[in-house]
Parts: C-alpha cells; structure tokens; sequence
C-alpha cells in the first residue's frame, strides 16, 4: 500500500496545477447563492468527463472544498449565506462586521476553512486505506447490506420522513433496473426505446434531479424586478464600502484573524474530528456539520464565552467553517473505500469514477489506488490555496451575492441540458434531463429527497449484482444474508439506524407536548 | 420548503410523486410479465417494486389523513395572476425546452438555446433585450469553443450547418 500511496502522491503533483483552478471556481461559485457545490459540479462535468480521471476527481474536489469556504465570504460581509451549510457563518460572522470586524471575521473563515481541509486531508488518507483493506473482506453479501444501509441512512435523514425517504430510494433502485440485466443479458423493462437498452443514464438523472430541477424551483420563486435588484446592488456597495471604513485594519485584520484561530488547537480538532465523522455519514452534508460542531462548542465553552454566541463568537465561527471543510474529507472516505456517495457532490465524482471505469468500491485502491491517493493528497494542496486564494478574494467575492438569478438560471439551464448530453450523445439524454428536472421539481415542494432516488439510481446496479452473487454464494437460499457473523452486525446496525432516530423523535415530541402542557396549566393557574 | 409543507400544498399536488411511483412500478412489471424475459430476471424487478407498491400506499394513506379542512385559500389562489401560481413558470420553462430539443436537430442548438435562454429570462422578469443578446452571445461562444471544439462534443447546428 505505500508503494500505492507514493505513487498517487506522485500522481497528484503532476496534476497539481488543477488545485488552484478548482479552487477559485469553487470560491466564485460558493459566493454566488442559488448555485451549490453540486450545482457548480453539475454545470462543470462535460469538463470532468473530458479530463483524464485523476484531474476531473482532482478539480472536483477543489470546487466542493473553494466552494463550502466561498460561501462563507456574503453570509460574513452581507449576511446572505451562499448556502445551507453556512448559515452559521452569517450568524457569528455579521455581527463582527457590524462591529467593524469584518477582515477579522473574514481570517477567522479562511484559517478555519484552510485547518479545516487540511485536517480532514489527514485522517481521510490515514483512514481510508484501511476501511478498505476491511471492505475488502467482504462478500456479496455483506456489500449488498452496506448499500442497503447507505441508502437507509439518507433515507432516515431526509427532511420529508423516512417513508417518503425510502419511497425516492426504491424508486430510484426501480431505475435502475431499466436496460439490460447485470447478470443474465436480458433487455428489461426498456419498452422497446432503443435508447433504454443501456439503460436510463445515470448523468441524466443527476443532472436533472440536482440541476435543471434547482433552476424550475427557483423559476417558481417571486423574483424581485429590475428595480428592486438596482436598489439591493446600491445597497450592496454602500455596505460594502461602511464596512471597508468601519473595518481599518484590512490585511492585518485577516491575519489576525488567522492567528486567533491558530491559538485555539482544541475548538479546530474537535470541531475538525466532528466535522469528518458527519461527512462519512451518508445525507448528513455541510449544515448539519456546522450545526453540530457549533453546539459542541456551545456545550465547552466557559459562560463568559457562552454569552457571545449568536453575538459575534469567534469560537462560534472557528468551529463551524472548520467543520464545514474537514467535512469534504469524510465524504470522500465512504465514496473511495465502499463506493457509496454520501452527498450530492459526491455522487457526481461516482459518475465521474464510473464513466473512466475505475473500479468503485473497496477494489479502487488495490485496481486505481494511485488516483485515490492522487484525490486524497490533493486536500492538503487544497487547504494552501484556500488560505491563498481566500486571502486575495475575501474582498471582492462576496459582492457575487448580487449576481441576478436572471443571468445565472438560463446559464445553468443550457449548461444542464449539455452536461446530460455529454455522456451518450444522444438528444433524448437532454429530454430525460428536462423529465428528471419536472420530477426533482415536484419532489422538493413536497418533501422528497432527490439525493435518495440519485443514490438509488445510481446504486442499483451494484445492488442488483451484490444480491444476486449473494444469492449464488448461498445455492439460492437468502439463509447466508443471516448466517455470516458480519452480516448479523451489519443488519443490527441497519435496524437501529431505522429505531434509534425514530424512538429519539418520539421522545422529543413527547417532551415537548408535556412541556406545552405544563405551560399551558402553569397559565391557567396564574389566570 | 419546510414552510410549504406547513402551508399544505393541495392534495392532488402531494399525491402525485407517489401515484407516478406506483404507476411506474406497475408498468415495469407489466412490462416484464408480459415479455418473453428469463424468468431469473424479472424477480428482481418484482422484489423492488412490491415496495415501491407498499410505501406508496402508504405515502397516500399518509397524505390523505393528513388533509386539513378547506379554508379561504380557494378564493386566494383566484386573485393570484396567472404567472405567478406555481408550477406554471416552470411548467412553460420545461415544456419550451423539451419543445426545442424535439426540433433540435432540425433547428441546431444556437437556435434553441437563443430560444430557451430569452424564455427563461423572461420568465424571471428581464426584460432588457441588450442582457438578453449579452448571455446569449456569452453562452453560445462559451458552448462552440469550449464543448464543440475543445472538448468535441456533437452538438447539431441544424439550420446553420454550412458544408
């Protein structure tokens, strides 16, 4: 394995230069709200397929990493978070503008991000190698309950509730059987498309869950007019330059900034370790990261410091942008080690691995290691120019939050419509984007989560080929899915990711209804 | 969209994904059943979609039972303009992109794209035809040089093919 280690790291430096550009495409992209780091990545994959495997991994990785720290930059300055996961951000980072802090605010963010990436570069590439070497002494069988799992959890974890959870992740594996059989060579449910005989692309479906259907919801949106955005612009640069009076340090602010979150090693490592362990849970993503490294802080923090979060805590803001970043790490070890995409961005480098043929799975790093490790080394590349690149644009990115969703949602829609064509080449890949977008469309306004039908989608065919060795293995009995040591743990693990969560909502439920009625007789006694 | 949900979108709205899952399902094993497959490789299809069958049963009952009485909404949905209800500025986005790619290769794609690009601008309220003509030149030399060029994609010029 170090010999394999050696050579991607070899291999990383050769494609080096791709860091930096994927770096400031992340950081632009994150800046702008509306467009995700699944967004950005769905608009650059013709781009990705092109590149050799190692690059187009390489550069996807950059943009997600520029992208959780470019969000950062409006949600401190503006306070508009350029997504979910920096929420955070906008609240301990705009009051320290409003103070006249901002470089301060906006070096806590860059050191973080950067500590952050780096630190989640080091456990991954320490753990990832030997989760798979353990992965590897799977069977079928055992694999099969693992993907079953994967998609459980992001089942459980989906704002809509776990049945409807569930209902995207088996419509998603029903796709997937469209075309031809794994095993026997059979043409199934194709309809006579000759389109369908390979099967629905994967790229299409992706393209359209996460792309064109982000572009229709926005489109429903009530859109301010041109007026209105000329106003918020004004408004914008009238802030911006309060802040550039109010804020007279300027660089030494950012570097003082950094230097005070060097000075804090346990709110980086816990919030770091935090921040890896929820990017290794399938679903979970950037928000939840940040939220819990952010309470875990909350729950160490001495009173005095207690009293400052909400109010502009740096340890509030240190805690959730290093989560944020070292989080990209985590979600990278279930992708490389078990082939199993725990977020949106992620799927999108499972397409990428799958169009090269790379081997996905626990095989990658025996049959590719070399363009893991390359993918791996290259976080630590990362986490430099993210203190680079960050230092330079802090001033001048967050302005992107004004960028008119007129000019992007036709932009991304085209773009969507290209990336499904890029795969195939076939004009009905474009049509099933546009199908997939109505039906993502749909999905989100009622609670259902797009990322399990993808990861159904997507998984299915490994499923399928997992359960049926499986079922080969055991002379056609499902009996061996029971009677294999691992599998027994596995399925434990499987039914208390379904109990846990559930008996923990009920309790919290419970709780609240007895608190609302001692409120409630509390008032009534009071009269 | 957790504030949509609480609003309650109507029924119809809610019950929808689930009935196109189970009608996917059944279509899918009618398809299979009815074929001359192995019949190795259609149990696979029918273990996957029985579930489907159940949780979107299950969705519906849930849907259904959570249904809150009718209020005044009826009469705010009435005095709402017609582009701004939902669904209809996405429905007409798709329906002119799916449009366009049905004569794409007949028309090309600086054709569709000019087209899909000036209806989705439209649609989100610009009306200056200078942006308009600024992000269609933009996108159009961005596609021609960067994806038909670079990276060789075969994308159809249709009318503007010239030999």
């Amino acid at each position: 394995m170090t010999d394999i280690l050696i050579d991607g790291f070899f291999l990383f430096l050769s494609n080096a230069w791709i860091v930096p550009i994927g770096v400031m495409i992340g950081m632009v992209a994150g800046a702008v709200p509306g467009l995700t780091p699944s967004n950005s990545l769905v608009l650059l994959l013709p781009i990705m397929i092109f590149l050799p495997p190692e690059q187009g991994m390489i550069l996807g990785t950059a943009i997600y990493a520029g992208a959780e720290m470019g969000n950062s930059f409006p949600a401190v300055v503006l306070n508009i978070p350029g997504s979910a996961g920096s929420s955070i951000t906008a609240i301990e980072g705009y009051p320290m503008t409003r103070a006249g802090r901002t470089s301060r605010a906006l070096g806590i963010c860059i050191m973080s991000s950067a500590i952050g990436a780096g630190i989640g570069g080091a456990i991954s590439i320490a753990a990832a190698p030997n989760i798979a070497d353990i992965a590897l002494k799977f069977s079928p069988v055992e694999n099969s309950i693992v993907v079953m799992f994967g998609l459980v959890v992001i089942a459980q974890i989906s704002s809509g509730g776990l049945v409807k959870g569930l209902l995207s992740g088996f419509v998603g594996l029903l796709l997937a059987t469209v075309g031809t059989d794994p095993i026997f060579g059979q043409f199934r449910s194709t309809y006579d498309v000759v389109y369908l005989y390979d099967g629905i692309s994967v790229v299409a479906i992706l393209v359209g869950l996460l792309g064109f259907s982000e572009v229709l919801t926005q489109l429903d949106a009530k859109h301010k007019n041109s007026q209105q955005r000329a106003e918020e612009r004004k408004h914008g640069t009238a802030q911006a330059k309060q802040v550039k009076a109010d804020d007279d340090l300027g660089c030494k602010g950012i570097f003082y900034g950094a230097m005070a979150v060097v000075k804090r090693p346990f709110v980086w490592l816990r919030s770091s370790v935090l921040g890896l362990i929820v990017g290794a849970i399938p679903g979970a993503g950037a928000s939840v990261a940040s939220l819990m490294a952010y309470s875990q802080e909350m729950n160490f923090a001495s009173k005095e410091e207690k009293k400052k979060f909400g109010k502009g805590s740096e340890v509030g803001l240190m805690s959730a942008d290093v989560a944020n970043n070292s989080m990209v790490g985590g979600s990278l070890v279930p992708l490389l080690t078990l082939g199993i995409p725990g977020s949106a961005t992620m799927a999108i480098l499972l397409v990428v691995m799958e169009y090269h043929g790379l081997h996905i799975g626990p095989r990658l790093f025996t049959m590719n290691g070399e363009v893991a490790f390359a993918v791996l080394w290259s976080q630590f590349a990362a986490a430099i120019f993210l203190l680079v690149v960050g230092s330079f644009l802090a001033f001048a990115a967050f302005r992107l939050a004004y960028v008119s969703v007129s000019y992007i949602l036709p932009i991304v829609s085209v773009f969507c419509l290209i990336g499904g064509y890029a795969r195939n080449q076939y004009l009905f890949d474009m049509g099933m984007v546009i199908l997939f977008g109505l039906i993502g469309y749909l999905m989100k306004r009622n609670g259902y989560s797009t990322i399990a039908l993808l990861l159904g989608a997507i998984l299915g065919k490994m499923f399928e080929n997992y359960l049926l060795q499986g079922f080969r293995l055991g002379y056609d009995s499902a009996w061996i899915f029971f009677e294999r040591p691992v599998a027994i743990v596995l399925w434990i693990l499987l039914a208390l990711s379904i109990a846990v969560p559930m008996w923990l909502k009920r309790r919290a439920n419970k709780k609240t209804s007895s608190e609302d009625d001692s409120n409630y007789t509390k008032e009534v006694t009071n009269g | 969209m957790q504030q949509e949900n609480k609003q309650q979108n109507p029924l119809i709205e809610r019950l929808l994904f689930p009935l196109i899952a189970a009608g996917l399902s059944v279509s899918m094993l009618v398809e299979q059943f009815t074929g001359s497959y192995r019949d190795e490789s259609k149990y696979y299809v029918l273990a996957i979609a029985i579930p489907v069958l159940v949780l979107a049963l299950i969705d519906i009952i849930k849907n259904i039972r959570a249904t809150k009485p009718k209020s005044s909404s009826r009469t705010q949905t009435q005095s709402v303009p017609l582009m701004d209800r939902v669904y209809v500025r996405p429905l007409i986005a798709g329906a002119v992109a799916l449009t366009g790619i049905y004569f794409m290769e007949d028309l090309g794609f600086p054709i569709v794209f000019s087209i899909l690009i000036t209806v989705i601008m439209r649609l989100t309220g610009e009306k200056s035809p200078y942006k308009m003509g600024g992000v269609i030149v933009a996108s159009l030399l961005v596609i021609h040089f960067g994806f038909v060029q670079i990276i060789g994609l075969d994308l159809p010029y249709g009318l503007l093919e010239f030999e």
